[in-house]
């Protein structure tokens, strides 16, 4: 028996592992070994490896895909599978199936809940209550008609909603206190002669406007300037 | 992926001039690709079912992603159906022919895709260099269990170079023969023997460290 060194393991560890090497050969190699830590745990290495390999078994084939590749090649049914399955697998893979997988990924449902949720809120905003709903408000002439309705409510609401707002209100208010203040300091002041002229007619035609006040915007700001004063 | 699909009767190895006569002392694969190239599409999916498996396989242990071993797979057949006709069973078996093929794909894929991955190959400098670092051997095969061990490998498997890791999976986990194996590779015995070594060395270094770390993790409490 002769001795090796480690340059001349290497091409014997197929061998060796596979169990292929002569007698003399095992043991020249084992007795090189026994004193070698370096080539000892090469071998301890390769051992696991080989282990590991073979233990790690076969995965499992998706089933589809051999009807995928046939489909593919020759675009007929694999044997033990039935043509209308194969068929509508094919239309499945084709037709369905990106859209499927389109609609179920998180973007595209992240998409839709805004989208729903966007719209719900239109709705509700607008008055419109889904739960109410009948068959016949789908009908062209009433879904007009309940579209204008709630569009004039909404704008109404609006419209209502701006001129109760205490800034506007305020804001206004003193517009038509310093419009009223120029208008009683830039009117003339009657002459004497024309006074006693005017004064029945004056009398006639500014009677109505003292005791009755014209149903305007004067009239309706009028209200407000006592609650101004109340609250100052 | 999506192709159009082939003419049901027209595949294109039937229009080949060359007809062996089927007849005993050929494999069995050999009868039915001789029978394929006589027009039989029943010899042809009994092909596809016989092999798909394996292949199916080596290209997952190659890349280590399911999806793109499911497209590989479905490539292989695809050309394996367009090239039929020039497989001589006279040079090697089908199934010698057909991983040399499946094997060409895997590289092209690779090379295509090399970009994309993290650089984390273990290359001969990288084992050298765990060689030196781990001298001391410990036996994680007991601590590691089963299914700890299947996502070890391949993981492991993953970080060979090509080279190594071709050879690796050819001969522990295809079984295939050095012979074969130096036919699939194009490359002398000798050379096979020597990727195989380094291959399982290297593998059995990361799986030991990877054991180690995993095991001081546990000690420590991670």
């Amino acid at each position: 028996m002769k001795a090796i060194f480690c340059n001349q393991v290497e091409p014997l560890l197929c061998d060796y592992l596979d169990g292929l090497l002569s007698v003399t050969e095992e043991a020249e190699l084992e007795l090189h070994v026994n004193g070698c830590t370096n080539c000892a745990t090469l071998i301890a290495d390769m051992r696991l490896a080989m282990r590991y390999a073979q233990e790690a078994g076969a995965v499992d084939v998706p089933v589809e895909l051999i009807s995928r590749i046939l489909d593919q090649t020759t675009g007929q049914a694999p044997a033990g599978v039935p043509a209308w399955r194969h068929r509508f697998m094919g239309w499945w893979d084709h037709a369905v199936s990106p859209v499927v997988r389109s609609v179920l990924e998180p973007r595209f449902a992240l998409g839709m809940a805004m989208t729903v949720m966007s719209v719900s809120m239109v709705l509700s905003a607008a008055g419109f209550d889904v739960r109410s709903l009948e068959l016949s408000d789908l009908q062209p002439g009433n879904l007009k008609t309940n579209v204008t309705r709630r569009v004039a409510l909404a704008g109404a609401n609006v419209t209502k909603y701006y001129e109760n707002l205490r800034v506007v209100y305020e804001i206004q208010t003193q517009l038509q206190m310093w419009q009223n203040d120029s208008s009683d300091t830039a009117a003339p002041q009657p002459k004497p002669d024309d006074t006693k002229k005017s004064q029945p007619d004056s009398k006639q035609k500014s009677a109505p406007q003292n005791q009755n006040p014209p149903q305007t915007k004067d009239y309706r700001w009028s209200r407000p300037l006592k609650t101004t004063a109340t609250v100052l | 992926m999506t192709l159009g699909k082939a003419p049901a009767v027209s595949a294109p190895w039937e229009k080949s001039t060359r007809r062996k006569e089927t007849g005993r002392g050929l494999e069995p694969d050999t009868i039915l690709v001789e029978r394929c190239l006589t027009g039989d599409q029943a010899a042809w999916a009994e092909l596809v079912r016989t092999h798909t498996r394996r292949i199916y396989n080596l290209c997952y242990r190659f890349t280590g992603r399911t999806q793109e071993a499911d497209d590989l797979t479905q490539d292989v057949f695809l050309r394996v159906y367009k090239t039929l006709g020039s497989f001589q069973g006279s040079q090697g078996s089908f199934t010698t022919w057909l991983t040399s093929l499946t094997r060409n794909l895997l590289i092209d894929h690779y090379r295509k895709h090399k970009k994309e991955r993290a650089d984390v190959s273990v290359d001969d400098e990288d084992t050298a260099e765990i060689a030196e670092t781990n001298v001391t051997f410990t036996r994680p095969d007991v601590v590691m269990i089963e299914q700890e061990g299947r996502e070890a490998i391949q993981a492991a498997i993953t970080r060979l170079s090509p080279d190594l890791r071709e050879a690796v999976i050819l001969r522990d986990m295809q079984e295939l023969e050095y012979r074969e194996i130096s036919i699939v590779l194009g490359v002398p015995e000798g050379t096979v023997k020597s990727r195989i070594n380094r291959g399982r060395a290297a593998l059995g270094q990361i799986l030991r460290r990877r054991a180690a770390s995993s095991g001081s993790g546990r000690e420590a409490g991670i």
